[in-house]
């Protein structure tokens, strides 16, 4: 699940709180109806500027990440509280790229991710942008979200649209590589794909269109 | 067919069960749920008053802690009723906010509903509760019910409690479409019946046990139900909870679910 901050702003650009907090309980929904579900957020750097009060898009990179580190708690404050409310327990993950490159550390993050998804805990997973800057210079995390999904052999990666209640499902099934899905629609389609899928490996292949044709939406 | 007119009714009973409330693996269903208080709200707002029978205790409880199949003991069922009763009331609360709709937990035993003083109190406090805009939310309280005195299963405290309360309509959602010739599930010739005016012995055969893992309540309960209502001349749907919005199908006449009715309209 890949949710960038920006799809949680109102139009005075502040923080969505009822908006997130509807996403985390259709996300709550999906894990109770037995999906094992990953969040890739964004929002560390905006929650820090806002936190501070000063301009969410800083010049240099160390503002940046100093931002990010103060954010991170907030946005996790946030999760913990939204899904909290459900019944369900989250879970920090930070992970840099190096993760993904050396095979004992990939082979770690991947067991952790799992353990925690059979625990019924979700995961929110951001790029530990303290120590790491590949995302973070990007504005964005299909990186991150591509390296996951592939780590962590996702069935589908699911992205938080603007519009609220709208998601778009991205699967090796879809007819479509971007299938647009309401909120009511999700547990229909998600539980009855095949297990076997792997959207990481397909997503790799065809992600750099995706990450246009989302961009030229956005 | 029937036609159906329950716009004279003003006190609704709505009991909505396990299957409804949780998916096959016990775990809460929320965003049914959030659609059900939305429709109960809207309801509240055309004028009815309304009162929710709610299971899903058991199963709440058992989500929380991670059981994998209804429990077998009383002592362990009603140790997860315990549990799962604050959590569902908190998300009850949780969705009916933003409606500004307050809510009261009420826990009943089958004492409290036989016992003349006892069931005077009840019908007192749901009277009042009701005359002030709060939506009841009952559930049998399970944690003191012991084995041989407790209503077996929720249809028939919804069905006692219509009675209590001299309701003029209860609506019993469950995950089935309504009262078949012979069990959906598994004979393919099984037909709806839209209509019963009288529980005769034929009726009483049809009635096949239904459920999920955590749900108790089958057809034959149901049909124990509505007789009491019938008996008090109290209407019975029993609709597919799959799509809260039945609720308001149901009050708008149209013919969805199984009507139980003394009263012969055609």
């Amino acid at each position: 699940m890949k949710v960038e901050i920006s799809t949680l702003l109102d139009q005075h650009g502040e923080l969505d709180a009822a908006g997130m907090e509807r996403m985390s309980m259709v996300l709550a929904n999906l894990s109770n109806s037995g999906s094992q579900i990953f969040i890739v957020s964004s929002g560390s750097i905006f929650l820090g500027s806002k936190k501070l009060g000063v301009p969410d898009q800083p010049d240099s990179l160390v503002d940046k990440q100093a931002l990010s580190a103060i954010g991170q708690a907030e946005l996790m404050k946030r999760y913990r509280r939204y899904f909290e409310s459900y019944n369900l327990m989250v879970a920090q993950v930070l992970l840099t790229g190096d993760v993904f490159n050396d095979p004992e550390r990939r082979n770690n993050a991947r067991n952790t991710l799992t353990h925690l998804a059979r625990l019924h805990v979700i995961p929110v997973i951001n790029e530990n942008d303290a120590v790491s800057t590949e995302d973070i210079e990007l504005n964005d995390n299909y990186y991150l979200v591509r390296a996951v999904a592939e780590l962590i052999r996702a069935n589908a990666i699911l992205i938080k649209e603007m519009k609220p209640g709208l998601y778009s499902l991205l699967s090796r099934q879809a007819k479509e590589p971007v299938g647009m899905l309401h909120e009511d629609d999700l547990i229909g389609h998600l539980t009855t794909m095949a297990p076997e899928m792997n959207a990481g490996e397909y997503i790799s292949k065809h992600f750099p269109d995706h990450i246009q044709s989302l961009n030229g939406e956005g | 067919m029937d036609q159906r007119d329950f716009s004279g009714k003003q006190l609704i009973i709505v009991k909505v069960g396990s299957s409804t409330l949780s998916f096959s693996n016990g775990r809460l269903n929320l965003q049914r749920l959030e659609r059900l208080v939305k429709v109960t709200v809207s309801l509240k707002k055309q004028g009815k008053q309304i009162v929710l029978v709610s299971s899903g205790a058991v199963a709440v409880g058992g989500g929380l802690l991670g059981m994998k199949h209804k429990p077998d003991k009383l002592e362990e069922k009603q140790a997860l009723a315990a549990v799962g009763q604050a959590e569902l009331m908190k998300i009850y609360q949780k969705f009916f906010e933003p409606g500004d709709q307050i809510i009261a937990q009420v826990l009943l035993t089958k004492d409290g509903l036989q016992e003349a003083v006892k069931r005077k109190n009840a019908a007192n406090t749901l009277t009042k509760l009701l005359n002030m805009d709060i939506i009841p939310v009952i559930n049998e309280n399970d944690t003191v019910s012991t084995y041989g005195i407790e209503f077996g299963n929720n249809d028939i405290l919804a069905a006692r409690v219509a009675e209590l309360l001299h309701a003029g309509l209860l609506i019993i959602l469950s995950d089935i479409d309504g009262f078949f010739t012979a069990d959906p599930k598994s004979n393919r010739d099984a037909a709806l019946i839209h209509t019963v005016h009288c529980i005769t012995d034929d009726i009483r055969r049809n009635a096949s046990g239904s459920g999920n893992s955590f749900g108790t309540g089958g057809m034959a309960e149901k049909l124990e139900a509505a007789n009491i209502c019938l008996k008090n001349n109290i209407d019975v749907v029993i609709a597919n909870g799959e799509r809260p919005d039945v609720v308001l199908d149901i009050l708008k006449g149209k013919p969805v679910g199984t009507l139980f009715s003394v009263k012969t309209t055609d």
